[in-house]
């Protein structure tokens, strides 16, 4: 069997954590001795939904600053549908045959991931969008409250990408034209009868002029010199600031020779395809990858 | 309002070629009796008279958010502009072939003042009603969404 990964590395940036920066590791550490913590204590429920997060499995070494981890993200039996295979055999298939696996009191797996923090950073299979809730479940696990609170930053890969002295403006969008909105199959007629219209009128529809001037929002910010002796690493730091992982994708970056990088492009990330036989060596496999990551981004 | 002049340019110069292509083909045929140019100008005069009455009568002051009270200003300064651009385009061309019946020919290909006329006219009156259409139904939008403010 095969399965592909991509793995995004997310720098550990929080006020407190990033002073003494091997303090969150060292907490995680600490909170996940075996004789303190019984799997129960590490569910959590997530707000709005009858999912819960769990640390399920990790392993930690006394000499080395890193936790190697499994997430669980679990949901309620009665949530999810069995769909037994002679249903396949029918025109169709109605919601209402469907059966639930089971029931209110069982929690089954939604999704497995893999994690490996050390003192600089957080390596995992999470994508950007759903980061925020994990930095939620470890400041929730580890009672991080205020300056405290674990806070990621996607690290950026900007090597052979951009260089700062080529940088010309930063566009930050929210990407809602009204092209974007509206998805119609328009026959010709159709299509002819808009095209005339706005040949003929110069007026437009209300839900146009909002959704051209309220939700088409857009920030630029232009460089008119910058300074040859800033380092790129300086660049990289500012970025990473500015970019964050559920905004990623309405940040463009505009070079001086016009093109145009979505900030999105410039997440790092390890793609890797794990092929194994059972789920103990897929795991084994993953953790080893992690592990390998985890050194090569350490000698950075 | 630039993106509206040019619309009015194109649409004006594809009326001027289709009525040089109507009386190239047809010559000596008027696109519509004489009888019926006076109409025209009329429906068209009366159809100035109630859009800038609509413009005038607009729910604008009454707009609380900045974006659209300033986005339906510039529609309806574009509007009223060029509505008065057409009107007295039409104006000056009924003027003119009132006085004159001018028909020149130029290496074969006609130019008739009173085709070039009558077609921007009806090109005048799409625009017009359209324009007034769209201008009514973007105030009812705005009406409806004040109402329900209010009821709120």
């Amino acid at each position: 069997m095969r399965k592909q990964f991509k793995f995004y590395a997310y720098e550990i940036v929080s006020g407190d954590l990033r002073n003494s920066s091997l303090r969150f590791v060292e907490l995680l550490k600490a909170k996940l001795r075996p004789e303190l913590t019984i799997v129960q204590d590490r569910c959590m429920p997530i707000n709005g939904s009858h999912d819960e997060l769990l640390l399920s499995d990790f392993s930690t070494q006394s000499e080395k600053q890193f936790v190697l981890g499994t997430l669980f993200r679990m949901t309620t039996a009665d949530t999810i549908n069995n769909i037994p295979s002679e249903y396949f055999k029918a025109a169709k298939i109605s919601e209402n045959d469907l059966l639930p696996l089971g029931s209110s009191d069982e929690l089954v797996t939604k999704h497995i991931h893999y994690f490996i923090v050390g003192k600089k950073y957080f390596i995992t299979d999470i994508p950007n969008s759903r980061i925020s809730t994990i930095q939620k479940y470890f400041n929730w696990l580890l009672d991080l409250s205020g300056d405290e609170q674990l806070s990621l930053r996607s690290k950026l890969d900007l090597q052979n990408k951009i260089q700062l002295k080529n940088l010309s403006k930063i566009i930050f969008a929210e990407n809602l034209s009204s092209s974007n909105l509206s998805v119609s199959n328009k026959t010709m007629w159709q299509t002819f009868g808009t095209l005339m219209q706005n040949m003929l009128s110069d007026v437009q529809p209300l839900d146009v002029i909002r959704e051209r001037n309220l939700l088409n929002a857009k920030l630029e910010i232009n460089f008119k010199a910058i300074k040859k002796n800033v380092e790129d690493d300086k660049l990289d730091a500012a970025l990473a600031t500015l970019i964050t992982p559920t905004t990623a994708d309405n940040i463009f970056l505009v070079l001086k020779d016009g093109r145009k990088i979505n900030a999105g492009n410039l997440l790092w990330y390890r793609e890797f395809v794990a092929e194994y036989e059972n789920v103990n060596e897929l795991s084994y496999e993953v953790n080893r990858k992690l592990l390998s990551i985890f050194n090569d981004l350490a000698l950075q | 309002m630039k993106n509206s002049i040019v619309k009015l340019i194109v649409g004006l110069v594809i009326c001027l070629l289709l009525s040089i292509g109507y009386s190239t083909c047809f010559k000596n045929e008027m696109l519509v009796p004489n009888s019926a140019i006076n109409t025209i100008f009329t429906i068209i005069g009366v159809f100035f008279s109630v859009g800038m009455s609509l413009i005038i009568a607009s729910p604008q002051v009454h707009i609380k958010n900045e974006t659209i009270k300033k986005k339906t200003a510039d529609i309806l300064k574009t509007v009223k502009s060029i509505y008065m651009i057409l009107f007295l385009l039409v104006s000056a061309l009924y003027i003119f072939i009132l006085n004159n019946d001018a028909e020149i020919i130029i290496k074969g290909i006609t130019i008739n003042a009173q085709d070039i006329f009558v077609t921007i006219c009806l090109y005048t009156l799409i625009k017009f009603v359209m324009n007034f259409n769209d201008m009514y139904n973007l105030f009812q939008s705005i009406k409806d969404e004040m109402d329900q403010d209010v009821v709120k």
